[in-house]
């Protein structure tokens, strides 16, 4: 019943600017959570293991075993450093970063595809480095855009 | 008017933490803290209402007791929704200015 109550009181008195202001704040709020910096050891380790990822596909024996204890110490370390940081699930905001991430990924696995059509390695050695490349340049982009010093 | 104003979430860092949550699912209570910028008791007050609302869960984790984890329940969720969705109904109702 009280409940209730309030409820009426503050739907009256809320104005249109206080409830702008309301949705304002909610999403500095929110932008906050996904701007927060990570750890700045984070980016060399990531790139360095997709480039693993990526010359996994060299490999001729296990190689599957190979791709998951790369892919799961991928995992494992993000999650790690996520609840480190106490936020360990919120979607950056920059879109470059994002955008270089997915372009470091389809490299790593472009790598297998390559693997399968030619012989040679330098293909995969190639988007190997450029695995790498993309994800340290998306690091800085995201370290840039959570406002963290490098 | 459809959507509701609740009273639990309404005060502004109340609101704020909501918004947090619903956007990192779990977060760490110091992780709001320092993202706040609030004293360690007057976080502790605004989660206590939410608790006790039965919108936040908290959890210590058996690996680290000293950190503590806050998660939306549904209900919680729901609740934040509706208060947003009151929100936006309320700005919507008036003409902005040109």
């Amino acid at each position: 019943m009280c409940m209730v109550a309030d409820m009426e009181n503050i739907e009256r008195d809320t104005t249109a600017s206080e409830a702008r202001r309301a949705l304002e704040s909610i999403e500095s709020a929110q932008l906050a959570v996904r701007n927060t910096p990570w750890p700045a050891w984070i980016y060399p380790v990531n790139a360095a293991l997709l480039g693993a990822l990526a010359l996994s596909a060299l490999v001729e024996q296990d190689r599957r075993t190979m791709v998951f204890a790369v892919m799961a110490l991928i995992i494992g370390i993000n999650v790690y450093a996520g609840y480190r940081t106490g936020v360990p699930s919120a979607m950056p905001t920059s879109r470059a970063f994002v955008a270089l991430v997915a372009t470091s990924g389809a490299c790593a696995a472009a790598a297998f595809v390559v693997a399968e059509i030619t012989a040679a390695a330098w293909p995969v050695v190639v988007l190997a480095a450029l695995a790498t490349a993309g994800y340290l340049i998306g690091g800085r982009v995201h370290r840039a855009s959570t406002g963290a010093r490098s | 008017m459809t959507a509701a104003l609740d009273p639990v979430i309404h005060p502004t860092h109340r609101l704020r933490i909501c918004a947090m949550l619903a956007t990192g699912t779990t977060l760490e209570l110091s992780a709001i803290k320092e993202l706040l910028d609030l004293s360690p008791s007057a976080l502790s007050k605004q989660v206590a209402a939410l608790v006790e609302a039965g919108y936040v869960k908290q959890e210590r984790p058996g690996t680290d007791s000293r950190r503590v984890w806050l998660t939306l329940t549904r209900q919680g969720a729901k609740a934040y929704r509706g208060h947003v969705a009151a929100l936006q109904e309320i700005v919507a109702s008036v003409p902005t200015e040109a």
